[in-house]
Formats: C-alpha cells, structure tokens, sequence
C-alpha cells in the first residue's frame, strides 16, 4: 500500500480526491456529514499518534495534551486578543511542540509502560492546570468553566463556518498534510532512523543513530500536528474545557489507531471509519436510557480486536501477505516497508 | 491544625494503600499493568453498595461477599482475556494497556448504563460518626478503614512469606521460567494473583463506601491515583504501594490544609513525575527501568 507517487497511478489518485471534494454535494444530511466530519478527524489524530506510537515505537497515553494545548493556544489568542486562529492554529501548533521536547528529553529515556505513565501525568497536569487557572498573562483562560468561542459567522480567515461543509474541507485538509507528512517522514532519514531504533535500539546506537534525538524530533512532529487537531476542534464545537487534556481523549485516539492497526499508513483511517459511526450511531439512536451503551460497545470491540487480531484490522485486507503466509496476515505495512 | 491535618492524612493514605495494592500486586507477578483497576475499585464499590441496600447488614459484613466476587471476576478477567495474550506476547506487554483499558471502559459504562450517573451515597451506621482524641477528632469509617486496610495488607504479606502459595507466586514474579521448571504452575500462579489483585481492589472500594461518593466514574479517580501510588512505592512492590499511599494521602492532606484542593492534585502529579525521572524504580522497587 503506498502513497500517491505521481507514478502511472495518478489517475486514481485524481478520481479519489474528486470523490472527496464533490462529497459534500452527495451528503447533504447535515447528521451524515457531521459523521463524515468526526472519521475524518479522529483518523488525522490517530495518523499524528501512529508517528509517534506506530514509527517510533513510542506508547505515549498523553496526546491529550498537545491535543488541549492546541485548542486552548488558539482559542485563548482568539478570546482575548482577537487573533485569527488561522495564526493561532500554528501557534498552538509550536506550543505543543515545544512542550513536546520538554517532554521527550525527559521521559523518553523510560521503557514501555514507564514512559506511557510519564506521558499521561503531563497531560494531567495541564488538566489539573487548567482547571485551577482563571487568567494566564492577563489573559483568561476561566477555569473549570471553559471558553466559548466568539461568533463571527461564515468567515473562512477566521476558521469559522456556517455550514458543516466548511468544517469538512478544512480537516479534509488537515487530513492530506498529514498523509504527505507521514510518507514525507517515513521515507526520509529520520524515518529509517527510527524505525531501527524501535527495532533494535541498541544496535541502532552502535551504528550512529541519534536514537534520543530521533525520537524526539518525531515527537515534535507529531504533538505540532495534534495541536493543529486540537484548534480544529475548538473551532468546531465552539467551545472548550479542560476536558481536552482527560484521559479519555488519549485512550480513543490509540483505540483507533489499535483498532485500524498500530503503525500501518491507513490503519487509523480504517479504525475511524470502523469505530466513529458506530460511537455516533449508537449515541444517537440509543441515547436516554442506554446513554454509555456505545462506549460498551466500543470496549468490547478494542478487547476483541487485540484478543482475536492484535495487528488491527489493516492486517485483515492485507491479501497479498495473507495469501503468502497462510494467514495472519501483517498489518504493518509502514512499519516493515 | 497540623495534627489534625497528619492525622487524617496518614489515614486516607491507609485506604490509598489498600487501593493500589492490587494494582501492584498484578503488575509484581504478571508484569502487567493493570488499566483496568479503577473500573475493578468501582465495581467492588457498587456490589457492596447494592449488597448494603438489599441486606442492611453492617457494611464490614460485606467485605466478605466482596471479596469473593471481585475474585471471581479477576479469575474470569485473567483467564479469558488477559491470559490468551500474555501467552501470545512474552515480552512485549503494550498490548496489554489497551486490552486492559477496554475492560475499564466496559465496566465503567456498563455501571453507567445499569445504575446511572448519580452520586449516592451510602448512610451507613457508620457514616458520620466521629472520634475524639484529645484535640484530634476523626471520622470513624476512616479509622475502621484504615485498621482493616493494615490488616488486609498485613495478610496478604504474610500470605506472600509464609504459605506455599505465597512461595510459589513470589518465585513466579521473580523468574517465570525457572519457576515453571521447578515445578510451579506459573499459568495457575497468574490466575490466582490477578484474581487476588482484583479481591483486595474491591474490598478497598468497598472500604470507601462509607466516606465517599458511589458513581460510575469514581474508577477514573483511583485509576490515576493508584498508579500514582505504585509508582512512587515501586512497582510491584507491596509494602512500597502502602508508603506510597501514605505520602499520596499526607500531601494531599496537608497542601489541601495549607492551600487548596485542586493545588493538592497538582502536586501529587508532579511529584510523581519527578519519580518517574528520577527514579523510576520508586522507594522500594527493584532497579529495571
């Protein structure tokens, strides 16, 4: 499975960026489109984990801080001062990046669940922060009770849109330059680095690798694209809290990514389009006295997957490996490639 | 004011001790983490709640049927899905983390779905009552909690150093292999410590009953907590799980006194975090990370 080249295959290429931008003319059912909406973003969160989790190997439970971070660098730039979050998203986007190597230099020397536990008490702090702080440099943030985007109507400098439709070419958007940044990260150098590196450290080490500062520099990477996640979901729902940096966010980012299948190229996508409208779906329809059903739903579904086949979905439509093993199949497409 | 504050916090921390014992205990012999504690505290919460409501015997009488329970479903837990991968997996145990999680997400929104979002609490005939020493007044479930949280932890030690069994899951934890050679049945081993674990997380949920509030989503609170706990005590380290509860309970007690709550709750992560960097291994724990 590889990535548009501008090889023979351009023409398919063409024909599935046409289908993608004529869709909003198909879907027209804004509950449909709301759907569409939430795959597509879950999947460019699970593509910015996979960099970090998937190529370099590194289990972090805390995206949900660069996550929040994002979301709450635009938001308060916006609130306050009036700045686009069209600057403010890649203002974020370098907060998170920076918090990320303060981070990264310091954990990322712990094993496995150690460095997944380091992960996740940062985001925790800045949740705990947040809660606790009403004004940052004068500026309000408000606590507990969260900051409510100010209105300013169909206004695309401002990343703010009437329609759903909007939002759909925007993380359509977001969604591309994460592909070519994965495939751009992948086949470079630090891609090889790292992928010797999560494979046999210590003989990358012995080989030259900068294995510390391979990771870390992809770390970097992948907190600056969550951020960016992060502005569009506060452009979205209008509103955020420090519930962007809860636990919760971290868990269902990786369910997706697990679920799809760890450091595959599409497997984020795939575990989106698998887990969202069944999360949507089942909120909806058996809201009331079922609320929290789907969540169930989506529990049981990570437990099986890693029960029944621990390399994601991907490794199902992998035919060609399937057929040549006898089975089994092996998902890991990016990361064996 | 500062007795007082020493007071109540060695005493929540008794009760933080209990909680992350389990935890500790699973992650010592499986080398397992266990994300799905919280979820496992909640459900021993709710089972003695419901056994109050329907009994209305004295909740220390439930600890017993707690306890049972929440071994059973440890059993149940290990063996169907914790066990199949772990036998897949020797060495890398990532795969656990999710599995795991997805269990606390089941039993958390399962209790959501049954019992609904509300905070109950349980009038128990202990409930509200005080002691008074000197100038030190303390709640009274507190001080039960905390003598039967000790004994708790003074019964698994000595299970742990005197039975066979403890032999046998102490050989377990230190060398799987050389275990299996000598005879122990290292997959019986993990079912009965897991198990366990998940007994005294449900019997320390069950402790709390009384001072704390009933809800589906108090897993989410101990989760973090109790990793907390076991990774300044040391990982798979018990006695280290009953420190680390112990500072846990002071610090929160005594920032709380001086300054405020939500500060307590920032403090405790940080110091955590200093531990992971600085010494991950914890107070007790075996040098490895």
């Amino acid at each position: 499975m590889r990535v548009p080249g501008l090889g023979k295959q351009y023409l398919k290429w063409i024909l599935v960026a046409l289908i993608v931008i004529l869709l909003p003319l198909v879907i027209r059912d804004p509950f449909s489109i709301h759907i569409v909406i939430m795959v597509l973003f879950m999947a460019y969160l699970g593509m910015c984990w996979n960099l970090m989790g998937g190529l370099a190997g590194q289990f972090s439970l805390g995206h949900s801080a660069f996550f929040g971070l994002g979301a709450y660098t635009s938001t308060i730039l916006f609130y306050n001062l009036g700045i686009s979050p069209l600057v403010g998203i890649f203002a974020g986007g370098i907060v998170a990046a920076v918090a990320s190597l303060f981070v990264g230099y310091s954990s990322l020397r712990l094993k496995n669940h150690y460095f997944a536990l380091a992960t996740l008490a940062f985001s925790q702090v800045l949740r705990v922060f947040f809660v606790d702080t009403r004004e940052l440099f004068g500026l309000e943030v408000r606590g507990a009770q969260g900051l409510l985007l100010p209105l300013v109507g169909n206004s695309p400098l401002m990343l703010q849109f009437d329609s759903k439709t909007g939002y759909y070419y925007f993380i359509v958007i977001l969604v591309c330059v994460i592909l070519v940044v994965s495939k751009a990260v992948m086949d470079s150098r630090l891609g090889y680095y790292l992928k010797a590196t999560r494979d046999q450290e210590q003989a990358a080490e012995c080989v030259g690798v900068r294995t510390t500062r391979a990771k870390v520099s992809v770390g970097a990477i992948s907190a600056f694209f969550t951020a960016l996640g992060g502005t569009f979901y506060a452009q979205f729902l209008y509103y955020i809290d420090p519930g962007v940096f809860g636990l919760s966010w971290g868990i269902e980012i990786l369910s997706i990514v697990i679920i799809g299948g760890i450091g595959s190229f599409w497997g984020p996508l795939l575990g989106a389009i698998i887990l969202v409208p069944l999360g949507e779906v089942t909120r909806i329809y058996l809201s009331g006295n079922l609320a929290g059903l789907h969540l169930v739903i989506y529990g049981l579904v990570i437990i099986l997957v890693m029960l029944l086949i621990p390399k994601g979905i991907v490794s199902l439509l992998d035919w060609k490996k399937f057929i040549k093993k006898g089975g089994g199949g092996d998902g890991t497409v990016l990361a064996r490639e | 004011m500062l007795t007082q504050g020493l007071v109540n916090g060695i005493l929540m921390g008794g009760l933080y001790g209990i909680a992350a014992l389990g935890l500790s205990l699973i992650y010592g012999v499986l080398n397992v983490v266990n994300f799905a504690h919280g979820g496992l505290l909640m459900t021993g919460m709710f089972l003695g709640y419901w056994l109050w409501v329907f009994t209305q015997f004295n909740i220390y009488f439930i600890l017993i049927p707690v306890f049972l329970g929440l071994f059973l479903l440890g059993m149940l837990i290990e063996s169907s899905i914790i066990n199949p991968v772990l036998a897949r997996e020797k060495e890398q145990h990532v795969n656990i983390i999710f599995i795991t999680s997805g269990v606390m997400m089941v039993l958390e929104n399962l209790a959501l779905l049954l019992f609904g979002p509300e905070y109950r609490v349980a009038d128990t005939s202990v409930s509200g009552l005080t002691l008074k020493m000197g100038e030190i007044v303390v709640s009274t479930p507190r001080v039960l909690g905390f003598i039967l949280a000790a004994i708790l932890a003074a019964a698994v030690h000595s299970m742990l150093r005197m039975t066979d069994l403890g032999r046998a899951i102490r050989a377990t934890a230190d060398d799987e292999d050389a275990a299996a050679v000598a005879g122990i049945n290292t997959r019986k081993v993990f079912n009965f410590a897991f198990a366990l674990g998940c007994a005294i997380t449900g019997v320390a949920g069950a402790l709390l009953i009384p001072i704390f509030y009933v809800q589906p989503t108090v897993g989410g609170v101990f989760n973090v907590k109790a990793f907390i706990i076991v990774v300044l005590g040391g990982m798979g380290s018990l006695n280290g799980a009953m420190i680390g509860g112990l500072i846990v309970g002071l610090i929160e007690s005594l920032v709380t006194l001086y300054y405020r709550n939500t500060m307590a709750d920032m403090v405790v992560f940080l110091i955590f975090i200093v531990f992971l960097l600085f010494r991950p291994s914890g107070l007790l724990g075996k040098k490895e990370a």
